[in-house]
C-alpha cells in the first residue's frame, strides 16, 4: 500500500484504475441506455 | 436532458457541464484546448461527428479567453511571444486543412491518419516524460544539497541552438527572457498550427512543448502564451467552422458554465506547483490520447468486430478527462499539505512550492 | 488599502456578473424564441424537398412514414414535405433536405404521387472507431454564415466577462492572487 503512494507511478496507477472504473460505470449505466445504440 | 434541436438530439446536460469543467481544469493547467478529449466524448453523448468538432473548437475559443484572463493575472503571458507567433498559427492552421483536405482527395484513409496522430503524439510523450523525469531528479539533488530551487529546471537544451539562430529581425521577449529570431517564433506557429489544422485540433499538446523546449519559455509561460495563442487560433477554426454549420451554441453554452469554474481551478493551480509538474500533466495527457487513438485504430483495423475494443476506447476517452483532473487536484492538495509541514509522497517535495 | 483592493474586486464582480447573465439570457432567449434555430437551418443547398426529420424519426421498411407534399407551404408541422430548390429560404420547422437523388435512388426515401414516403430514416454509421446515427438532419442544408460569426462574438465576449468575473471575485474574497515568479529562488 506503500508503495502505491511514495511511488509516482503506483500513485498514477491507482488515479487511473478510479478514473476508467468511473468512466466505464457512467457508460455502462447511463450513456449506453441513452444512445440507443 | 435538454432538446439540442440543431444537433436534433437530447443529450443531458450534467455531462456537458461535467466535460466542460474536467476540460477546464486540464486545460488551465497545461494549456491545451482539450479537442482531443472533448470531440470524442460528444460523438458519445450523441452529437453527429460534425457538431462535435465544430461545438467543440467554439468552446476551446471561449474557454482560452477565460484561462488567458487568470494566466494574465498569474503573470503567465509573454505577449511579445503570443503577438509574434499569432500569424504563423493562423497560416498553419489554414495549410493544415488544405494538406487534410487533399490527402483525402488522393485517397488517404482515417486509419491512417489516426496512425499518424498516434505516431506524433506517442513521440511528444517520450521526449516530454524523459525530460521531464531528469528533471525531476534533478530538483531532488539540488535540494539534498540544500541549495533551493526556482519555479522552474529544464534539461533540454534544444532551445539554445534554436535561440543562436541569426536570422533577422531578433524579438526580444522580455517577460519570458528569451531572445530569438522572429522565424524560429513565427516558423514554431506554422508547423504546430499545421498540426492542429491537419487533425483537427487546438494544438496546445504540441505547442507547449515548442514553447518550453524549442523557443526556450519557462512551462507556466509556455502554458500561458499558449492559451493565448489558442483564443486566436481557436477562434478562427471557431468562426470557420461555425460558418459552415457545424456548431451547436446551447451546447458549447453548458460546456462553457462548466469549463468557467473548471479553467479557474486549473490556472490558479499553476502557481502551486513547478514546471516539471506541468509537464508531467502534458506528457500523461500525451499517451492517455495515444492509448484511446490506438484502441480505436486497431478497432478499425481489425473490421469492428471486436465490441470490448470499442468499449474500452470509449471508457478511456471519458476516464483520461477524469484522471487528469483528480491528478491536477492531487498537486494542489499535496501542495499545501506540503507547506503546512504534513507528509506527502516522496515524490511530491521537488514538483510543489510553497505557497507564500 | 487592503480592503479598497476588497471594494473595487467587488465591484468588478458585479459589474462581470451582470454582464455575463445578460449574454447568458440573450443566448438562451436566441434559442427560446426560435431565431437561433432558423438562422441554423437557413437555406437549401441542394434541390429536394424541405422536411422535419423528428416527423419521421421512427420510420421502418415495413412501417414507412408517408409525408403529405405541401408545395410553398412556409411551416412544416409534423408529417410534411415542402419542394424546394437550391438556394431557397427553409421553411419554418424544417431541419433537412432530402436531395433529389436520394428519392431517385429510392432506397431510403421515394415519391409517390404527392406523397413522399420515407422507409430509412437513419442509418448507424462509422468514423475514426466511433458509432453515430446518420440521419437526414441538417442534410443539404446551408447555415446562415453571420450566426457563425455571432457564435464565435458571443463566446469570446462571454470568455472575457466570465474571466474578469472570476477575477473580481477572488479580489473581493481577498484571496492573494499574486504574480509568479519565474525565476527567483
Amino acid at each position: 500500500m506503500r508503495w502505491l503512494w511514495d511511488n509516482m507511478f503506483g500513485y498514477w496507477m491507482v488515479l487511473l484504475a478510479i478514473s476508467l472504473g468511473a468512466a466505464a460505470l457512467v457508460y455502462v449505466l447511463w450513456l449506453h441506455e441513452a444512445m440507443h445504440l | 436532458m435538454f432538446e439540442f434541436a440543431i444537433s436534433g438530439i437530447q443529450a443531458p446536460i450534467f455531462l456537458l457541464m461535467i466535460t466542460g469543467f474536467t476540460v477546464g481544469v486540464v486545460g488551465g493547467f497545461i494549456g491545451v484546448g482539450g479537442g482531443y478529449m472533448v470531440t470524442p466524448a460528444l460523438i458519445v453523448f450523441g452529437f453527429p461527428g460534425y457538431i462535435a468538432s465544430g461545438t467543440d473548437a467554439t468552446h476551446i475559443a471561449g474557454k482560452a479567453v477565460i484561462s488567458s484572463v487568470r494566466h494574465r493575472q498569474l503573470g503567465n503571458i509573454d505577449w511579445t511571444l503570443a503577438l509574434t507567433m499569432v500569424g504563423g498559427t493562423m497560416l498553419g492552421v489554414e495549410l493544415g486543412v488544405k494538406l487534410l483536405n487533399y490527402t483525402k482527395s488522393i485517397g488517404l484513409s482515417g486509419p491512417t491518419l489516426l496512425a499518424g496522430s498516434v505516431l506524433i503524439m506517442f513521440g511528444l510523450f517520450l521526449y516530454t516524460q524523459l525530460e521531464t523525469r531528469r528533471a525531476h531528479k534533478r530538483i531532488e539533488e539540488i535540494s539534498e544539497h540544500g541549495e533551493r530551487v526556482g519555479r522552474e529546471l529544464k534539461t533540454s537544451r534544444v532551445h539554445i541552438w534554436f535561440q543562436s539562430i541569426p536570422i533577422y529581425p531578433i524579438v526580444k521577449c522580455t517577460h519570458a527572457r528569451v531572445v530569438i529570431s522572429m522565424w524560429v517564433i513565427v516558423l514554431v506557429g506554422v508547423a504546430t498550427g499545421i498540426l492542429a489544422g491537419f487533425f483537427g485540433v487546438g494544438g496546445g499538446f504540441i505547442r507547449v512543448p515548442a514553447l518550453v523546449y524549442v523557443i526556450g519559455a519557462t512551462t507556466h509561460i509556455g502554458v500561458g502564451t499558449d492559451l493565448v495563442e489558442i483564443v486566436v487560433s481557436g477562434g478562427y477554426g471557431a468562426l470557420r467552422q461555425s460558418m459552415s454549420g457545424n456548431v451547436d451554441m446551447m451546447a458549447v453554452l453548458f460546456m462553457i458554465l462548466g469549463a468557467m469554474i473548471g479553467a479557474q481551478f486549473g490556472s490558479i493551480a499553476t502557481s502551486f506547483v513547478r514546471g516539471p509538474a506541468i509537464r508531467y500533466i502534458l506528457s500523461y495527457s500525451l499517451i492517455l490520447a495515444t492509448t484511446g487513438a490506438l484502441l480505436r485504430l486497431i478497432y478499425v483495423l481489425t473490421g469492428q468486430k471486436i465490441e470490448a475494443l470499442a468499449f474500452f476506447a470509449v471508457v478511456f476517452t471519458l476516464g483520461e478527462m477524469l484522471f487528469l483532473c483528480l491528478f491536477i487536484v492531487s498537486l494542489v492538495l499535496f501542495s499545501i499539505r506540503h507547506t503546512h509541514g504534513k507528509p506527502v509522497p516522496k515524490w511530491v517535495p521537488p514538483l510543489v512550492v510553497a505557497a507564500a | 488599502m487592503a480592503d479598497n483592493h476588497k471594494t473595487r474586486g467587488a465591484i468588478k464582480f458585479v459589474v462581470w456578473t451582470i454582464a455575463s447573465v445578460a449574454m447568458i439570457y440573450f443566448v438562451f432567449h436566441s434559442y427560446n424564441s426560435g431565431q437561433m434555430v432558423r438562422w441554423y437551418y437557413y437555406q437549401t443547398k441542394v434541390d429536394g424537398y424541405a422536411i422535419n426529420v423528428n416527423s419521421f424519426k421512427d420510420a421502418t421498411k415495413e412501417r414507412p412514414a408517408v409525408l403529405e407534399i405541401q408545395p410553398g407551404a412556409q411551416k412544416i408541422e409534423g408529417k410534411v414535405a415542402v419542394p424546394v430548390k437550391k438556394g431557397d429560404r427553409l421553411p419554418e420547422g424544417a431541419n433537412g433536405v432530402i436531395d433529389k437523388k436520394v428519392l431517385e435512388a429510392g432506397k431510403r426515401a421515394k415519391v409517390e404521387g404527392d406523397k413522399l414516403i420515407v422507409l430509412v430514416p437513419w442509418e448507424i454509421k462509422e468514423s475514426k472507431g466511433f458509432k453515430y446515427k446518420d440521419t437526414f438532419i441538417h442534410k443539404g442544408v446551408e447555415t446562415n454564415p453571420w450566426s457563425g460569426v455571432w457564435n464565435v462574438a458571443v463566446v469570446i465576449a462571454l470568455g472575457f466577462s466570465l474571466g474578469l468575473m472570476a477575477e473580481g471575485l477572488t479580489d473581493m474574497l481577498g484571496w492573494k492572487i499574486k504574480k509568479i515568479d519565474h525565476y527567483g529562488h
